[in-house]
């Protein structure tokens, strides 16, 4: 009798793990398309979109490399955390199909240079810089991914409050205007 | 039937001791934290490794200053604070590379980076003992972080059971907060370290 329970138990738990595990790899829900004008919420981060540009030269005044150009994605950019922070360069992401690096530099537009960090709640305007070749194909309405974290106040291995499990929160679509002339 | 109800007090008092145990048990973040090494303004703070004197602060709206022979102009949507302080390494050549401006109610403001070629910045200058710096700590906040703040350094979380300061920056009574529109940085007088 003692053997058949735990046989029945084992089994139970065996099929109750197998079908969660196939319940976790369900596709999961499309990713949302975000309103472009009202401020997004994305964890640390509180961010306004502007908008979005060709340019041949940067925020910071510098022209970019020959056979290069620059996408300039003008932002408001809020900490919403009790910290200075600069870990808004995994904030925005575009669409590897782009042809863009990795991540983008982020430029102060007060000061025309590089953006440091974002002190609590002072709202910033700055720009988000891509560099890439000069024949990649910019779409002409752009879909930028928008990334955020959860708070947790006491991670497993530390017991430190920060921001974990990086995801994204949604889609972003930006109409791109024409580059500068010159 | 004396003896269960003994055996369940028993199991009991156990098992609330342990939940106490468990819900007092401090997180290793807390057990290895910063040790503060407190003071006011005016005091010298000493830590392991540095001694700080917090002399005087300053709010301004804007800064000017000569950077690699350019003009500068710095605003900010808040307040520029300007801590004049004195800082000195005790036994071994050392650098501070963060300070902090603790608002009353625990925002951490880090010390400014857009300030690039103002000469007497303490943040990261190289300090020999028995040499003493003279200098700034230049913050970026917001005014209503102006008052009963703290003054802290180095980073408390890359400082696990070492000492950092914390320097109380006055209580600011009550009345305006003297603001200055404009502050031109090279002309404040002992800036030069």
């Amino acid at each position: 009798m003692v053997w058949l329970t735990t046989g029945v138990g084992g089994f139970l738990a065996a099929g109750l793990v197998l079908v969660m595990t196939i319940a976790s790899y369900r596709t999961d829900q499309p990713v949302p398309k975000l309103p472009l004008g009202p401020p997004i919420e994305a964890g640390e981060w509180r961010v306004v979109p502007l908008s979005a540009r060709i340019a041949t030269t940067t925020p910071d005044g510098r022209k970019v490399r020959d056979g290069q150009k620059a996408l300039v994605v003008e932002m408001e950019l809020t900490n919403r955390t009790a910290a200075s922070s600069n870990s808004f360069g995994r904030l925005l992401t575009l669409d590897p199909s782009v042809g863009a690096e990795d991540r983008p530099t982020y430029m102060l537009l007060r000061d025309q240079d590089l953006l440091w960090e974002v002190h609590p709640d002072m709202t910033e305007r700055v720009a988000a810089v891509w560099t890439m070749p000069q024949g990649a194909a910019v779409p002409p309405v752009l879909t930028l991914a928008v990334h955020t974290s959860d708070y947790k106040r006491r991670d497993n291995l530390w017991g430190m409050s920060g921001w974990y499990n990086p995801h994204v929160l949604g889609t972003l679509d930006m109409p791109v205007q024409a580059a500068d002339p010159a | 039937m004396m003896r269960w109800l003994g055996r369940l007090a028993a199991l009991l008092v156990a098992a609330l001791l342990l939940l106490a145990m468990q819900w007092t048990t401090p997180v290793y973040d807390e057990m290895v934290a910063a040790i503060p090494s407190g003071g006011q303004i005016g005091d010298t703070v000493a830590a392991r490794k540095f001694t700080i004197k917090v002399e005087t602060i300053q709010f301004a709206r804007q800064l000017r200053f000569e950077a690699y022979g350019k003009e500068e102009v710095r605003d900010t949507s808040g307040l520029w604070a300007i801590v004049t302080a004195t800082l000195a390494a005790r036994s071994e050549t050392m650098t501070v590379n963060d300070a902090y401006w603790e608002g009353p109610t625990g925002l951490l403001y880090s010390h400014s980076n857009r300030l690039a070629g103002v000469r007497p910045l303490l943040a990261g200058a190289l300090l020999q003992p028995g040499l003493p710096r003279r200098g700034w700590f230049i913050f970026e906040i917001r005014e209503d972080q102006a008052r009963g703040a703290t003054f802290v350094a180095p980073n408390a979380g890359l400082a696990p059971l070492d000492s950092i300061v914390r320097v109380r920056l006055g209580a600011g009574g009550a009345g305006a907060l003297p603001i200055l529109d404009s502050l031109d940085l090279d002309r404040m007088p002992g800036a030069i370290e």
